[in-house]
């Protein structure tokens, strides 16, 4: 549509990334402004630059030029929009915005006069009167300051506020302006693009001002028409003021600067002095190629890594694969494991550099779903470090790279349906429980807000017009940004000073900072990302590398543990797999009897297939059938069976997808991969329709049944944004094979190094520490005379398994420092008695207690209580005077001792675990007359059967992929059972559910081939019979895992 | 966090201390109430009131939940310490109150066996007193939450044993509070009970030998009785906030004359002549016997000692005054002042507000408005422009009026959260000056292009001066 020659432009609009005061996205104000007939739209959002990419794909998709800007509150009460006319104003920009940020801490921009003056250069100027009295000395200030900075480029806004003495108070602005040399120029200062939206604005001001809408008051928006209003009304409502007007194309003409133009640069890696990054990085590969293979590299590695250096040439991306080897050769240097994840592993280059550890040889890789010429998308290479030692790797980036060139992306935090329904509820007025009430309705990434039902389910009137208000304003509230947070690990290296591409804020950690785009907003950008993660996993077997050269004399690393054990293999496919990576969890154990893996391969399905992505496509069972041999494995044609060979004809993998698009329908590698990208959840790409017709098309005309391929479709469709590429699946599933080769090869050093890098993985210390007792391995307590921080391993006389000695760290509230030092008070010279260990560790008093109830002293002779006895007699600082013995001359006194339950009771809740007895010991009489039976018991019986069981609640877990059905797994002291509770029982019982930490379940029992259910029919809380163990009514704190 | 919780709510495993969200979480529907600390202890306090009149008169609230009660020396009005008890219990149900009760020997033991005595209601002579103690848990001692865990990991889970056991080590490992404890509990050590001061009513009154008829009599013997009064209050350090005068009549009858105070004052001047105002409403025949004056009471928050810097406190104080005058005087007087709201619609911009409340906000110096709105304003035909220009001429009250000058529009929008009709609701404001120099405040429905935010009718809404 050709639009008329424009005779305004809006250069004053704030879009909801103006935080809680913009009530519209930066695409629904570009939308109207091509409805209205704009020919540009200035984004002045409140000291931010964040919605800018955003801004800038809707406006090149509605072809209305954006107007990059900002505006920017100062110190003095003035405010001003700033734009840049070119690439250098834009850095300027940047660099303004970065300092007042950096200035204000997290969440302010802190500018006065003389910053802008420093930061003018290539800007033009708005300066906004406000609610300013045009009459003070104030106003006269602040245009004086504008025309000293900003001369020519510097204007004053004339800005309708419908309030009484507009007409004076404009002229009046106006002939200021002129005054001081300076032109005025209209502007609307728009907050939403339509006038629908004034209610939501209003809401957000009571947001932000903490207040409700009632008691708004003066801090509503006051003036009226902040909507977009097309050009031909504002000429209209500005008809005194033609120059005024034309200086609004004047200023739109002057700032011509496009995000198009922001080259991203690499940093320049100078690793080998007198080449260029590309040759740098081909000698790199080779070298790295000929360590991986020796001499004699394979052809069909050869072959690869030509093809992939040829396309990082074309493409320039070696200084950026140069980044990402620096980083994994720091971590090397400092022996910290880390392994690249993702589609990087489908890089021979990354291979041979080290970065990933994925064998092109031995797997079939597709390297355009890692870089496509079409993409023209800078690779995304995902890192995974230790967990406890990642923060080293961050701050060698933020040292090597300059805090000036490397910072973390954000992620920008929107509304979902519960946020978005407390926020408005609590601005409409409502009281705080019924806030709690409606947002209790609504999960916590929902993104609805509360229905009508659950409203009513709550004993509210969803008539009531203000309920009804809340839940209209929510819907809209949801989605909106709400604030910038830290991305857990990506981080931006640049070449110049970063703040002269983005500003940059700090984060709310020390030592962090962020830019103000996310990881969307820097793909638009083709800026490079790198993504230090953490992995706990990797902590462990980091531990466990470390333990087995120490005491077994074995040097393994993850690239030398042997591969193909079939011991290791065995084990899996009974589903022994208690603290391994990936496959530990209930519905991954679950599985693993049934696919029996055999080979490498098989992880790597088993790794994938349990996933959101698989279920909802409807393809785990069609593969667990034909993996079971009950439904034939068909190929319709042979170039499927070279994709789809490996996964019995069902696709698994992104790669698949891709693979079957290219072979099956003609489609090129990159628009295969552009496929790909439109299933995902990234909603700019958008146009899935466009490739099913060509995909069904393609596969047509290659002589597939129209039927089947709509088939392949609808299963690619299904995993598209949860679906794992085959890469990092594989990545994974090595992983999955070390920890489970450790676990089989030498549980003792595994279960140790697990506690040791505790919090991780799916459980707690208590069924860690239970499981490896029934692999054989001794368990030592915590003892002041043998424990050190972390647990470690002792030798036991006639085994060759290691016993595990646990540590400090397992002690609940014992404060670190105390701890570690213990270990280093004792030195060679064993503790004598509790004043022995007072003098010289000088622990204080309440740490002593902490370790008295964890029976830390036992190894004295002591019993918890006499302990406890003691240590109560110690004063509470370190006297002087406090002679040695005196508490000898005390009456002697007699504890009663602990009974061997409430000892148990006692462990777990010192320490959440006892290496006495299971509580349920304790109480399996009392049960046996109930009529309960045990786990064990659960293992054996038929499908079908009855059975009634009680357990200590271990896991809670309610997958979104399961339609509302809960898994729970409790424990007794035969084992665990898996109860499955259907989302009728789970509302009627909930309570029971959610509070019990022993809970007693009737069902019925469900197997299928190895994998046993039982099915909830009924619950009971049986908690008062653990308070009635420990007898003085103390609460244990068995704390079960939820997971959503 | 809950608060208190009923028994139903208790039976679902809801206790005190839990976090709000956790109890919806498990009981969905549970009703909840916010709390109100401040009204359970002024309920607390009127228990206490209510048991110092009819049972004893040493009677200490102890809060959250308890009365403490002397009776020493009480009891046999009742006929003995069970009968009392008894008679305890069925008030307190006739009032629909749930109690548990104790009568001990010492206020520890008292204190104890009321909350955890398995008996809801138990009586202990000075001999029983140890072994009643005995099976109790530790934590009817009123030791801190840190003592009992200790306690408990020791061992001690009852008073006898603990009792038992050797004091010195005692002390040592859980402090000489836990000794104090003890020791009040057994009546090794006196505890006395502290009574609030002002359980009791504060009260003053004169009886007559002969039937008084003349009003300077009882205005003799009102002046005597309120600077008995006076002199009560001063004493503890309260202020009159009401007072009551009963007048009973030598047959039988009675007239009470409640006298409204707006805030708290000792003031002799004011309250006299409050009082001689109340005079002339006592209606004395065929006589009176008594009169009873009585006063509702606050504690006096004092001003500083008076400075220059402080004169407001002397205005505030004198209009108080007046209005006490003019409100006793005047039947159903309606007393109010205007203050500033923060709303757009003028009509809601202003509210009625007690005469002594205090401005927080005042209106915007920037919004012209006339002093007196007309209400409801009075429909006008205009003759304007659309959208936005001002009338040229209206007509109201048959007259014409041609505008030489306006102002405007000023455009109002509804307050779409008070009500829904209101929601694309919009007024445009004018400010005009007719031919003749009058001043109007004008108003159309409707912003002239959209025709959901109104009807485009005018109204006549204020003058200007």
């Amino acid at each position: 549509m050709p639009h008329p020659p424009a005779q305004y432009v809006e250069l004053q609009a704030a879009s909801n990334y103006s935080f809680l005061r913009g009530a519209s996205h930066p695409e629904e104000l570009f939308l109207q402004a091509r409805a209205q007939g704009h020919a540009a739209l200035a984004i002045t959002d409140h000291a931010t630059l964040a919605g800018m990419v955003r801004a800038h794909l809707h406006a090149a998709q509605t072809h209305v030029r954006l107007i990059v800007g900002a505006r920017v509150d100062l110190t003095d009460g003035s405010a001003l929009t700033l734009y840049p006319r070119n690439r250098a104003g834009y850095a300027n920009l940047c660099g303004l915005l970065t300092l007042g940020k950096r200035r204000a801490g997290k969440g302010g921009c802190h500018l006065a006069w003389p910053d802008i003056a420093n930061a003018h250069a290539d800007l033009m100027a708005i300066l906004l009167p406000g609610i300013t009295d045009p009459a003070t000395p104030d106003f006269a200030k602040m245009l004086a300051h504008t025309h000293d900075i900003f001369g020519a480029h510097g204007s004053v806004a004339l800005v309708r506020h419908w309030r009484p003495r507009d007409a004076q108070r404009l002229a009046a602005i106006a002939n200021a302006a002129y005054a001081h040399r300076l032109s005025p120029v209209v502007t609307n200062d728009v907050l939403y693009h339509t006038p629908q939206r004034r209610m939501l604005q209003d809401t957000l001001c009571a947001i932000r001002n903490r207040t409700t809408i009632d008691d708004l008051g003066v801090l509503r928006q006051s003036f009226a028409g902040r909507h977009l209003q097309t050009p031909a009304e504002m000429c209209r409502l500005f008809a005194r003021y033609p120059a005024a007007l034309a200086r609004t194309i004047d200023i739109a003409t002057a700032c011509q600067f496009s995000l198009n133009e922001l080259r991203y640069q690499y940093p320049a890696e100078a690793i080998i002095p007198g080449l260029t990054p590309q040759q740098a990085l081909e000698t790199l590969t080779w070298q790295g190629a000929q360590n991986r293979y020796g001499v004699t590299i394979p052809a069909k590695i050869t072959a690869q890594l030509h093809h992939e250096l040829s396309l990082i040439g074309q493409l320039d991306y070696a200084p950026y694969f140069l980044t990402v080897h620096s980083i994994v050769m720091f971590a090397r240097s400092r022996a910290i494991l880390c392994q690249g994840r993702g589609s990087a592993a489908n890089s021979a280059v990354c291979y041979v550099l080290g970065i990933t550890a994925i064998d092109p040889a031995e797997s079939d890789l597709l390297f355009e779903r890692f870089i496509s010429a079409e993409r023209r998308e800078p690779p995304d290479i995902d890192v995974d470090f230790e967990h406890d030692r990642r923060e080293e790797v961050i701050q060698w980036i933020f040292e090597t790279y300059g805090r000036d060139r490397a910072a973390l992306c954000a992620t920008t935090i929107r509304y979902r349906g519960r946020g978005a329904t407390r926020d408005v509820a609590r601005a409409m007025g409502f009281a705080e429980d019924t806030v709690n009430a409606l947002t209790a309705q609504v999960s916590g990434w929902s993104s609805t807000p509360p229905s009508t039902d659950d409203i009513a389910a709550i004993g509210l009137d969803a008539r009531d017009p203000r309920l009804a208000l809340t839940l209209q304003l929510a819907a809209e509230l949801i989605d909106f940004p709400r604030h910038l947070s830290q991305h857990p690990g990506g981080f931006v290296l640049t070449q110049d000073r970063l703040d002269t591409l983005v500003p940059i804020e700090p984060a709310a950690m020390a030592d962090r900072q962020i830019i103000e785009w996310d990881k969307d907003d820097i793909d638009v950008l083709r800026f490079m990302k790198v993504d230090v993660l953490a992995l706990g996993m990797l902590s462990c077997l980091a531990k466990c590398f470390a333990f087995l050269g120490r005491h077994k004399n074995i040097n393994l690393n993850l690239a030398t543990i042997p591969q193909n054990c079939a011991q290791t293999y065995a084990m899996i496919q009974v589903a022994d797999t208690v603290g391994v990576f990936q496959i530990e969890s209930r519905a991954q154990m679950s599985m693993l009897p049934r696919l029996k893996p055999a080979c490498f391969y098989d992880l790597v399905i088993e790794v994938a297939i349990v996933r959101p992505g698989p279920i909802q496509g409807d393809m785990v069972h069609p593969y667990l059938r034909r993996r079971e041999g009950r439904e034939a494995v068909t190929f319709p044609t042979d170039e499927l069976r070279s994709v789809l060979g490996r996964t019995l004809g069902v696709p698994l993998f992104q790669e698949q997808a891709m693979k079957i698009a290219i072979i099956c329908a003609g489609f090129t590698p990159g628009e295969a991969d552009q496929l790909r990208r439109s299933m995902a959840t990234f909603k700019m790409t958008g146009g899935v329709a466009k490739f099913r017709d060509k995909m069904l098309h393609g596969m047509v005309a290659r002589g597939y049944t129209p039927d089947f391929a709509d088939r392949i479709f609808r299963q690619i469709e299904g995993f598209g944004s949860y679906g794992f590429p085959e890469s990092h699946a594989a990545s994974f599933a090595l992983l999955t094979y070390v920890s489970c080769w450790l676990k089989w090869h030498h549980p003792d050093i595994f279960c140790a190094a697990l506690l040791n890098a505790q919090p991780m993985g799916f459980y707690a210390p208590a069924q860690i520490v239970r499981d490896a007792e029934q692999h054989g391995v001794k368990i030592y307590p915590i003892s002041i005379n043998h424990s050190r921080y972390e647990c470690t391993l002792e030798h036991q006389p006639g085994t060759k398994l290691l016993a595990v000695r646990l540590g400090f760290c397992l002690v609940k509230s014992l404060t670190a420092d105390a701890a570690t030092s213990i270990a280093t008070h004792r030195g060679e010279q064993p503790f004598a008695n509790i004043e022995d260990f007072w003098r010289r560790t000088k622990l204080s008093r309440t740490n002593m207690e902490h370790l008295a109830a964890a029976d830390a002293f036992a190894c004295l002779n002591l019993s918890r209580r006499q302990t406890l006895w003691q240590v109560r007699a110690l004063p509470d600082q370190d006297l002087p005077l406090f002679a040695a013995g005196e508490h000898l001359a005390e009456t002697a006194i007699t504890l009663t001792p602990h009974l061997p339950a409430q000892s148990v009771i006692a462990d777990y809740r010192a320490t959440g675990l006892s290496l006495h007895n299971h509580p349920l010991i304790f109480l399996r009489e009392t049960f046996a007359n109930l009529g309960l039976i045990t786990a064990a018991h659960i293992g054996h019986a038929r499908d079908g059967s009855k059975a009634h069981i009680a357990g200590l609640v271990l896991v809670r877990q309610k997958p979104s992929s399961a339609k509302g059905v809960m898994f729970m797994t409790i424990e007794d002291e035969t084992g665990t059972a898996n109860l499955i509770i259907w989302p009728s029982l789970y509302e009627r019982q909930r309570r029971i559910i959610l509070a019990a930490r022993l809970i007693a379940c009737r069902g019925m029992v469900q197997r299928e081939g190895a994998v046993i259910h039982l099915i909830a029919n009924d619950m009971t809380d049986f908690s008062t019979h653990l308070d009635a163990l420990s007898h003085d009514e103390t609460m244990v704190k068995i704390t079960a895992r939820n997971f959503h | 966090m809950v608060y208190a919780a009923n028994p139903a709510a208790r039976a679902q495993g809801l206790h005190q201390g839990m976090a709000v969200s956790t109890a919806q979480a498990r009981s969905p529907g549970i009703s909840l109430h916010p709390a109100t600390p401040d009204d359970d202890r002024a309920a607390l306090h009127r228990l206490a009131q209510w048991c110092a009149r009819t049972l004893c008169p040493l009677v200490a609230p102890a809060p959250p939940d308890g009365l403490l009660l002397d009776i020493t020396g009480t009891d046999h009005l009742f006929g003995g310490e069970p009968a009392m008890l008894a008679h305890i219990a069925s008030r307190f149900a006739s009032a629909g109150i749930h109690l548990r009760a104790a009568i001990a020997p010492t206020v520890g033991a008292a204190h104890a066996l009321a909350r955890f005595a398995a008996l809801n209601f138990i009586c202990v002579s000075p001999a029983g007193l140890a072994d009643a103690l005995a099976p109790l848990p530790v934590a009817a001692l009123r030791l801190p939450a840190a003592s009992l865990d200790i306690l408990a990991q020791l061992g001690f889970a009852h008073i006898g044993p603990l009792g038992q056991t050797a004091r010195a080590p005692l002390a040592r490992r859980l402090g000489a509070a836990l000794l104090t404890r003890l020791d009040q509990a057994y009546g090794r050590i006196a505890e006395p009970i502290n009574p609030l001061p002002d359980i009791a009513a504060p009260l003053v009154h004169k009886n007559f030998a002969d039937p008084v008829l003349a009003p300077a009599a009882i205005a003799h013997a009102l002046h005597a009785l309120l600077a008995q009064l006076l002199a009560l209050l001063t004493a503890q350090g309260l202020g009159a906030t009401a007072l009551t005068l009963t007048c009973t009549r030598s047959d039988a009858t009675s007239q009470i004359l409640p006298i409204g105070i707006s805030s708290a004052t000792t003031s002799t001047t004011h309250l006299s002549r409050l009082l001689r105002a109340c005079i002339t409403n006592i209606a004395p025949e065929p006589g009176i016997d008594r009169i009873t004056l009585h006063a509702a009471t606050q504690v006096l928050v004092r001003p500083a000692s008076p400075s220059l810097l402080a004169p407001d406190t002397h205005t505030h104080t004198d209009l108080a005054d007046l209005i006490d005058i003019v409100a006793n005087r005047v039947k159903n007087a309606k007393i109010f002042r205007t203050l500033p709201t923060a709303s757009d619609i003028p009509e809601r911009a202003a509210r009625n507000a007690s005469p002594l409340a205090r401005i927080t906000t005042t209106w915007p110096p920037n919004l012209p408005r006339p002093t007196r709105l007309l209400s409801p304003p009075h429909p006008i035909d205009v003759l304007a422009a659309l959208p936005d220009q001002p009338p040229a001429q209206f007509i109201w009250c048959r007259q014409r009026h041609r505008i030489i000058r306006a102002d405007g529009p000023e455009r109002i929008f509804g307050e779409w959260w008070i009500n829904a009709c209101e929601t694309h609701a919009v007024r445009d404001y004018f400010q005009v000056e007719d031919q003749t120099g009058q001043r109007f405040w004008l108003f159309r429905r409707g912003d002239g292009t959209n025709h959901q935010t109104g009807d485009l009718s005018w109204y006549l809404h204020g003058f200007f001066a």
